[in-house]
């Protein structure tokens, strides 16, 4: 469960994201949408504790992310847009250490797991520089599936991926909120949103602007009854 | 499109759009007051160490000795070119080749532009740097009797001699390349010359230095090359640099005309090379600016060029079970990195330079107090007790590097104070290891030469040394991270130039005056603690005193870890709001 409460971040005298409020219940998958600059990420970082909010109150799995962070964060995986990696661990180390930080019990055998799902296992003992791009991507997700979050997080997680590995993420991604993860997609790939999301949250200039199933939001705009999800998002942010 | 005819405007129409755009960057940075101080100490730095020599010599009139770096260029230049040539020709790499930027190799290449024109392009794009080059070698070469400009046209033309010499050794390379032939059958040729020319000057040495023992200076050395056969084999290489070496003006028009005509005929030779030098130049080009971009994100060259290269990643040397403490896999994590951040090469230069340095000594200054032993010993004190102060800044293995996965670490559950106790935990480990390896060595060494008498004084100062050392690096290595986190955008991105060194200096500056306070608070401590048990132990109470300053200077060190954490938990990564209240 992720539980969000008035979340507000300023940059200075700029507010990227003004009394943002949503839950997204376990077995979930909700997709954050918005234009370039809408505060998407700054509210995925603020969730994941990369930036401290503002103002508000954010709870992971009941855990307050500002008083309670490790346990907070024990239940939590973000995969950001850009895969974030350490430059002298292999893909295998990579998955050792995170299983080490999260007290991962019987880890060899889920790493193989994963190392087989994501198509890794021939890569084990390479380092991340001299992985493709989205090799790399598959190591971030798989450093993120690897606890079994209970909150998943994802920006943009299907960059770089080939047509085979973006077929097995989305399963995957399905396939953690099958087992009671709240899941957070943000994406620009709206086919995607609208093929695995269940509901959607969309922001502009920081604001919430629509939250819901694509046909309650869709009941709310009549004009564009019977339309696409495309339509539907560049009449709420006002896009063109 | 650029227009054939009006290539060479064009090209220099592009250097200079590129030079404006660099400027405004550079007038756009000293905006901010840490760009504009570490340019004033840069500039300062620069000024004192380089150009302060130049001109007091000539203020005081004093007449120009032809000494130091100049004395050092004329008796072992040519020897110097000599082996830089070799390797040009013997071993080919990417960096010796023309070079083609990503931007370059995607729009020049398939541009309609000749061969010809790109490698003048490449030529014209070299000159600024190769003209700064050449200002800092005349400043160097401070004392020599020819007159500043003089001294830069002569620097210009040797560099841009030997760029193209190396730009054609490539081209020749790559055209044999192309033919077909490879290892020994495309360096055979070289390999003879060159072999000829090392004999005809190691030969004669080599038997010199049997004759005397061992005990060779550098001005024998030096008078060695001078004389034939040695001076044979060195003789295109002095011609090369005559201008450079001129001891006065009527020397130096002697031997101008001759090294432009050499500069000339290079670069009529380098054009004329019809090499297909593009696909190499890009690979190489596109290698460089992943390396470059590699080590201003931080990382460690040599890890970038291992990782680039495929190289085999050597196996972690303690195991990480996955159940327990989750701080310790932050140390493996640090450890991992740093012991694969180390090459072989590095280690190599290391020593190479170690010993250089060691010969050098000896060789001028010969008899008994120059030993080996006593050289060395004290060598490895200096750096052993210099590394304190200069290697914090460069051993960061810490939160100074895992700042730039910010998405990683901040999402990881880890306290603060536990994480900030690995993260110091490594790059303390690191250095004090290196430490007291070279302390440890000079101090045997010296111990070997009897330099050290063998007291109790001594060996139980060691012990007590050990913790204040560990203790001190530390604390340095606190205060380096403390810098990282409180001002993030400080430890990020650094400028090039005389900006990074006056930044790097700021840094330091600022470490040891945080570190030198830092010790106040222990040095009273101990102070006290020594007067108030005086009346008991006497002349011992500075043991009782010691023991308080050290106690003390462990257990703020434990404070200022948890300061540290507890300021990572409150930093915004953003870099727009420093640490949050």
């Amino acid at each position: 469960m992720i539980e969000v409460e008035g979340l507000t971040r300023y940059y200075g005298d700029f507010a990227a994201v003004t009394d943002l409020s949503f839950r997204v219940a376990p077995g979930e998958v909700v997709g954050m949408l918005g234009p370039n600059g809408a505060g998407k990420t700054t509210t995925l970082r603020s969730l994941v504790g990369i930036i401290r909010p503002t103002r508000g109150k954010i709870r992971i799995c009941s855990h307050d992310l500002a008083t309670d962070a490790i346990a907070a964060k024990q239940q939590l995986a973000f995969i950001p847009d850009e895969p974030q990696l350490f430059d002298h661990l292999t893909v295998r180390e990579h998955l050792q250490f995170i299983a080490r930080i999260y007290n991962v019990e019987g880890s060899d055998s889920r790493i193989d797991e994963l190392l087989g799902e994501l198509d890794l296992r021939d890569k084990v003992d390479t380092l991340p520089d001299a992985l493709s791009r989205g090799m790399k991507q598959k190591l971030a997700i798989a450093c993120g599936l690897l606890h079994d979050p209970r909150a998943l997080l994802l920006d943009e997680p299907l960059t770089g991926l080939d047509p085979g590995a973006i077929r097995r993420t989305k399963q995957t991604i399905l396939n953690q909120a099958k087992r009671g993860a709240a899941v957070i997609l943000s994406s620009h790939l709206l086919t995607l949103v609208e093929e695995l999301c269940t509901r959607l949250i969309v922001i502009d200039h920081g604001k919430l602007v629509a939250m819901g199933t694509i046909d309650e939001i869709a009941a709310s705009k009549p004009e564009l009854a019977g339309r696409g999800l495309e339509d539907l998002f560049l009449a709420l942010t006002g896009s063109s | 499109m650029l227009a054939r005819s009006s290539l060479l405007s064009d090209f220099i129409w592009f250097m200079r759009m590129t030079s404006r755009n660099r400027l405004k960057q550079f007038l756009a940075r000293m905006r901010s007051p840490r760009y504009a101080i570490a340019l004033i100490i840069g500039v300062f730095y620069f000024g004192f160490i380089i150009f302060m020599p130049m001109l007091s010599r000539a203020s005081s009139g004093r007449p120009p000795q032809g000494t130091g770096v100049v004395g050092l260029m004329r008796g072992f230049g040519p020897l110097v070119l000599l082996i830089l040539s070799a390797s040009w020709w013997l071993w080919r790499t990417d960096r010796d080749g023309i070079t083609l930027s990503p931007a370059e190799a995607n729009l020049l290449v398939p541009a309609p532009i000749s061969r010809k024109q790109l490698i003048q392009f490449k030529l014209l794009g070299s000159q600024p740097g190769l003209l700064s080059s050449a200002i800092f070698m005349a400043a160097f070469t401070h004392a020599s009797p020819l007159p500043f400009v003089i001294r830069v046209i002569s620097a210009w033309g040797l560099f841009t001699t030997l760029q193209l010499h190396r730009f054609g050794a490539s081209l020749v390379h790559t055209s044999i390349a192309e033919q077909g032939r490879s290892g020994w059958r495309r360096v055979w040729l070289a390999a003879l010359l060159y072999g000829a020319m090392v004999t005809a000057i190691l030969a004669p040495l080599v038997m010199a230095i049997v004759q005397a023992r061992g005990l060779i200076t550098m001005s024998l050395a030096s008078s060695f090359l001078a004389h034939p056969p040695a001076s044979y084999a060195l003789a295109p290489f002095r011609a090369v640099m005559a201008a450079t070496n001129a001891i006065s003006m009527d020397s130096w028009l002697k031997a101008f005309p001759i090294a432009l005509a050499i500069v000339i005929a290079h670069y009529v030779w380098v054009v004329r090379l019809d090499a297909a030098f593009e696909e190499g130049a890009a690979d190489a080009g596109s290698k460089r600016a992943q390396l470059i971009e590699a080590i201003r994100a931080g990382k460690s060259a040599s890890l970038a060029r291992r990782s680039k290269d495929s190289k085999p990643v050597r196996a972690a040397w303690f195991p990480l079970p996955s159940a327990g403490e989750p701080t310790v896999a932050i140390l493996w994590k640090n450890f991992l990195g740093v012991t694969r951040g180390i090459s072989m090469r590095l280690l190599v230069t290391v020593a190479s330079v170690l010993a250089f340095i060691m010969i050098t000594i000896r060789s001028s200054h010969g008899g008994p107090g120059g030993g080996f032993a006593h050289i060395g010993g004290i060598i490895c004190l200096s750096y052993g007790a210099m590394i304190t102060f200069l290697a914090p800044n460069r051993i960061r293995h810490d939160f100074r590097s895992d700042l730039r996965r910010i998405e990683i670490i901040r999402t990881l559950p880890v306290g603060g104070t536990s994480l900030a106790a690995a993260e110091i935990a490594t790059s303390a480990i690191v250095l004090t290891c290196l430490q007291f390896v070279l302390l440890g060595t000079g101090f045997g060494l010296l111990l070997m030469a009897g330099n050290i008498p063998a007291t109790p004084l001594v060996y139980w100062g060691v012990p007590a040394a050990v913790l204040i050392l560990i203790a001190l690096n530390t604390t340095m290595i606190v205060i380096h991270n403390g810098a990282a986190i409180v001002f993030p955008a400080w430890a990020g991105h650094k400028p090039g130039g005389a900006e990074m060194f006056g930044l790097t200096m700021l840094i330091m500056l600022a470490s040891l005056l945080l570190l030198v306070l830092s010790l106040i608070g222990p040095a009273v401590i101990g102070g006290v603690s020594a007067l108030s048990v005086r009346a008991t132990f006497g002349a011992n109470s500075y043991i009782a005193g010691g023991i308080a300053a050290i106690i003390t200077l462990y257990v703020q060190l434990v404070l200022m870890t948890i300061w540290l954490g507890r300021a990572y938990d409150r930093m915004d990564p953003t870099g727009r709001g420093g640490v949050l209240s």
